[in-house]
């Protein structure tokens, strides 16, 4: 981590109404934003040493917590929440065995298992579908454990309470029988590219989730150190990619897993996976690839 | 009454005959079935570039 990274990692610490911090150039900053849930604080910011001494911009926004949705679920609201046969297109809801939750089964993706040999699975969250039961072989439903197994959960990253999260992601196996449940294409994106790219602040995004289906939007900020609801417990998450909606929100409670694209090549950006009423959180696509050795290349 | 079963609906086709099985009523019924599947992995193979042909997605009934 660099030290300008480290330093937005402090500063959040530091300061327990401050929910998220970026520069608006991760290299050469000349400006430093900082989330925070209510009215900026009356008092200075605890700033970290030798933490280069930036304009302050305050947002005013919500806690960012996980995006997923708890039972009781209301009924379909759009075709990303309804049952689907083989070949099934990604961008959907899914949900664990023994879990009152659901979210989003991100995309189609590819990885090599113990023996080398190529697997094809989803790619999720790990606080989607490995949470509470991090068992390899866990099913995975789609829309819901009322319906056939999608996959089973195969590996994951979990996310650990005290210490800087790069990740929240989890894949799970789509082989079943011989052949894979799932489509190369997601609802409502369809193929994607599979030469990943890297978020930057303006660069034009989508995605496909369960809740909100097919948003677009902007990023926002890359580098930025965030602080997530799990429930439970809070996790610090550093170097995340943060995003807004155009016109509207861009994601909701049960989007958690979805992929964020690039609008003009559906290139792979980010892996989505917290926010609020106003901004989206996405892991680099660069470190989930890194943890599991991932490709969206699917032949 | 004939057993026949389609394994993996495939490349590999395993079938599973019994004596005096009826071809009619039950070999090429399986084998129809089996047939978008089969040409969905072929189709797969052999336009998936460089790669193996292993990404075989079914089209089995789940809802």
């Amino acid at each position: 981590m660099s030290i300008l990274s480290l330093h937005l990692a402090q500063l959040v610490r530091s300061n327990p109404t401050v929910t998220a911090a970026w520069y608006d150039d991760p290299q050469r900053p000349t400006t430093l934003h900082v989330c925070t849930a209510g009215n900026p604080p009356h008092q200075a910011l605890n700033l970290p040493n030798q933490m280069p001494d930036l304009p302050v911009i305050f947002h005013s926004v919500d806690p960012f917590n996980t995006l997923i949705e708890r039972h009781p679920l209301p009924s379909p609201q759009n075709n990303h929440q309804t049952c689907q046969d083989e070949p099934v297109k990604l961008g959907c809801q899914v949900q664990p065995a023994n879990a009152n939750w659901v979210g989003t089964g991100g995309a189609p993706c590819s990885w090599k298992d113990a023996t080398a040999k190529r697997r094809y699975g989803i790619l999720s969250n790990w606080h989607v579908m490995a949470n509470g039961q991090p068992e390899a072989g866990r099913p995975i439903h789609q829309p819901d454990t009322g319906r056939p197994m999608l996959a089973m959960l195969s590996n994951w990253s979990p996310v650990v309470r005290d210490g800087d999260n790069k990740i929240d992601a989890a894949i799970a196996d789509a082989q079943i029988n011989g052949l894979h449940t799932i489509s190369p294409d997601v609802l409502d994106v369809g193929k994607l590219n599979p030469d990943p790219g890297k978020a930057n602040p303006g660069l034009a995004v989508c995605k496909s989730g369960r809740t909100t289906a097919l948003t677009c939007g902007t990023c926002v900020a890359v580098g930025a150190t965030v602080q997530v609801g799990y429930g439970d417990f809070t996790a610090t998450f550093v170097d995340q990619d943060v995003f807004e909606g155009d016109n509207e929100s861009f994601s909701a409670p049960g989007d958690s897993g979805s992929l964020i694209v690039t609008q003009a090549s559906h290139s792979p950006i980010a892996l989505l996976f917290a926010g609020n009423s106003q901004l989206t959180i996405g892991n680099p696509i660069r470190h989930v690839i890194d943890r599991f050795n991932l490709s969206f290349l699917l032949n | 009454m004939c057993k026949c079963t389609i394994q993996s609906p495939a490349l590999n086709l395993e079938l599973d005959l019994k004596p005096r099985a009826d071809l009619l009523t039950c070999l090429v019924p399986a084998l129809l079935t089996a047939m978008p599947a089969f040409i969905q992995a072929y189709m797969a193979c052999i336009t998936g570039g460089s790669g193996s042909g292993n990404f075989k997605p079914g089209d089995r009934p789940r809802c």
